[in-house]
């Protein structure tokens, strides 16, 4: 039966049609996750209306190349200009652009491609072998599961805080405190909204991105009197990257990837939270921890490889079970109904040629990324080589125009301005921005989940450790935090 | 005096802090109105934002104490050459103000024409640009962009109150 859908998938995958349909899809999805503002959702979105006058099979394969080319893209805004295109960039940008500064922004942009691209296939091959096992481990977290996973992952803010721990940590409660603006997602009242209908939904971690990372950046460099030249300097870096130049990576690739897998199962995680949780892991377990957050392209790599690995690890709960995984997979969801099937165990048997179609248009979309991402690096790498009086205004206007169209609303400009004007005052006083961000992505989920935990148990922290698998990542949350503590203590 | 200056100015933004996560504390009640929230559990939608905000204010009095410890070891010469860095703050200003008047300008002049003003400032303000340079990328970035986002994403930027 598997095999027969194989057949079955890879002749409609392979119709000349479908073929160019992913061409188009990753095209589409590169240039949305590579423009700072324009998300992969949006991206999405926009593609699905066109998906209605085609077979299920095609709809699918357009909407698969635009969510896998576009998850992968927000690296290249994010090494490049110090603006993740998507969420799941963040960890990527703290090396990339480092990186870009001294001039190795070609590595670092063809070390991103390769891990995506690794990332996406292991993702992909998880989907078609593993799909229905890894649908029942998605069951198994509650919220307190949920809890300790998302806590866990707020525990990477100690590790990335840099030079001052103390600094961190303030940057760290901001950013809890601006997840927290928005109507409350248990009690239903709003916080900190000050009666505005637009703070209602909370502060668009879109906007800040564009605030903190590119709009604070560009007064920087205005204030370094940029004024000839590239913002970079030209460094002797290697022209040409091989498969054979990301070998040295290759355990944080597969270990990234499969972290990504497991994260991107489990509803209501996504991309983000997988990509700094395996970043936290490839520093901890890395020979040069010290090069992270500076010019680590292992460091990339474990960012790309987790967010590409959650990308169809995140559709397994939602074809198996009917539960999206994310807006993305929701979309995806939508997609399914809208041609007339129901998501859920009998998809597998009453449409399985259709499931493999999926799972196989991961794999070449993930083969076309890679193809059109080694013609487009070249180009992507020119950008630095533009002098800075020329590129900080197309900068500027792309992140103004990228904010204004998260809402079409002014307030998302002044949203993003007012974070410019706060990242700046980072980068003057030395506050690192790696943890603010990391908070704002987790913060409400922490929060969320570990109230509704609250809620199940009358009030009783217990919950927490008498789950298994909550107290598993507890468990490993003290160690993570402790561990190095420990090794110093016991070296003394 | 010297000391208490110089205390100031080193932990100007931790005092920044303290007084925003001081703020933050006391306009819990009003910004969070919680009209009846038994039954759910002992945390409610103020318990995190009041942990938070006594955080930062715990965390911004330990570094502004940190920071006195360490002035007192620091010889003035040391202080003063970390001090110095060669920022034109001017120049940030000005560019401040150019997205602000942009922002406040948006809605009335609409985006072709405050964006051809935005981007000729910015670059006069960068600096070392040619007028061509100038003419040629304040129109690539206003007119074509506006028709491009209107035209393909649906995506209406404001045309102006001004012209109707």
């Amino acid at each position: 039966m598997m095999v027969e859908n194989l057949f079955y998938a890879l002749s409609a995958v392979f119709q000349l049609q479908n073929l160019l349909l992913i061409f188009v899809g990753t095209a589409i999805g590169m240039l949305f996750g590579a423009l700072p503002g324009l998300t992969v959702t949006l991206a999405v979105t926009l593609v699905l209306p066109f998906t209605f006058d085609l077979s299920p099979e095609s709809g699918i394969i357009l909407l698969t190349g635009v969510y896998c080319a576009g998850t992968y893209a927000g690296s290249i805004s994010a090494i490049l200009i110090n603006t993740p295109g998507t969420p799941s960039s963040a960890a990527t940008a703290w090396d990339g652009y480092p990186l870009t500064q001294k001039g190795r922004s070609f590595e670092a942009l063809s070390i991103a491609l390769h891990a995506s691209v690794l990332g996406g296939l292991i993702s992909a091959v998880a989907l078609i072998f593993f799909a229905p096992m890894l649908a029942k481990t998605a069951l198994a977290f509650g919220p307190s599961e949920r809890f300790a996973l998302t806590f866990f992952g707020l525990t990477i803010i100690a590790r990335v805080s840099g030079n001052s721990m103390s600094k961190g940590f303030i940057s760290a409660l901001f950013g809890l405190l601006i997840a927290s603006v928005g109507v409350d997602p248990i009690m239903g009242v709003p916080r900190f909204s000050f009666n505005t209908f637009y703070l209602y939904g909370g502060i668009g971690m879109i906007e800040v991105f564009i605030g903190i990372f590119a709009i604070a950046e560009i007064f920087n460099q205005i204030g370094k009197r940029a004024e000839a030249g590239g913002l970079t300097e030209r460094g002797t870096q290697k022209k040409i990257m091989r498969w054979g130049d990301i070998v040295p990576y290759y355990w944080t690739v597969v270990k990234s990837s499969v972290i990504g897998i497991v994260i991107g199962v489990i509803p209501g995680t996504g991309g983000s939270i997988a990509s700094f949780i395996a970043y936290d892991e490839a520093k901890r377990s890395s020979k040069e921890p010290e090069k992270f957050g500076k010019e680590s392209l292992e460091g990339i790599a474990a960012s790309e490889s987790a967010n590409n690995g959650v990308t169809a690890a995140t559709l397994i709960p939602t074809l198996t079970l009917g539960i999206p995984g994310n807006t993305v997979a929701a979309i995806f969801l939508g997609a399914l109904l809208i041609h007339g099937l129901t998501p859920g165990p009998q998809l597998f048997v009453n449409q399985g040629g259709l499931m493999y179609t999926i799972m196989v248009s991961f794999i070449l979309a993930n083969i076309v990324m890679y193809v059109q991402g080694r013609f487009a690096l070249k180009w992507f790498d020119k950008i630095i080589d533009i002098p800075a009086g020329v590129l900080l205004p197309v900068i500027l206007i792309m992140c103004l125009i990228g904010a204004y169209t998260i809402s079409n609303s002014m307030n998302s400009i002044i949203v993003a301005l007012i974070f410019g004007v706060i990242g700046y005052a980072m980068i003057k006083f030395e506050y690192p921005t790696a943890p603010l961000v990391i908070a704002i992505i987790l913060g409400s989920m922490v929060e969320e989940s570990m109230r509704q935990s609250l809620i199940l148990s009358d009030g009783s922290g217990m919950i927490f450790l008498t789950q298994p698998i909550s107290l598993l990542f507890l468990v490993l949350t003290a160690f993570v935090t402790l561990s190095p503590v420990v090794m110093r203590l016991w070296r003394k | 005096m010297f000391g208490a200056v110089n205390l100031l100015k080193r932990s100007i933004s931790s005092v920044v802090t303290l007084v925003v996560g001081v703020i933050v504390f006391l306009s819990i009640p009003s910004q969070i109105v919680i009209h009846d929230s038994e039954g759910l559990s002992s945390v409610d939608a103020r318990t995190v934002p009041y942990l938070i905000s006594s955080l930062i204010v715990i965390i911004s009095l330990i570094i502004i104490i940190s920071e006195g410890f360490k002035i007192r070891k620091e010889t003035p010469d040391t202080f003063e050459r970390k001090l110095r860095v060669q920022t034109s703050y001017g120049r940030v200003f000005l560019a401040f103000s150019a997205i602000t008047l942009w922002l406040i300008a948006l809605p009335y002049l609409g985006f072709n024409i405050t964006t051809i003003l935005l981007v000729v400032s910015v670059m006069v303000i960068i600096g070392n640009c040619r007028w061509w340079q100038i003419a040629l990328l304040s129109l690539i970035l206003s007119v074509p962009i506006n028709y491009l986002l209107a035209n393909v994403l649906r995506v209406y930027l404001p045309s102006g109150s001004i012209f109707g």
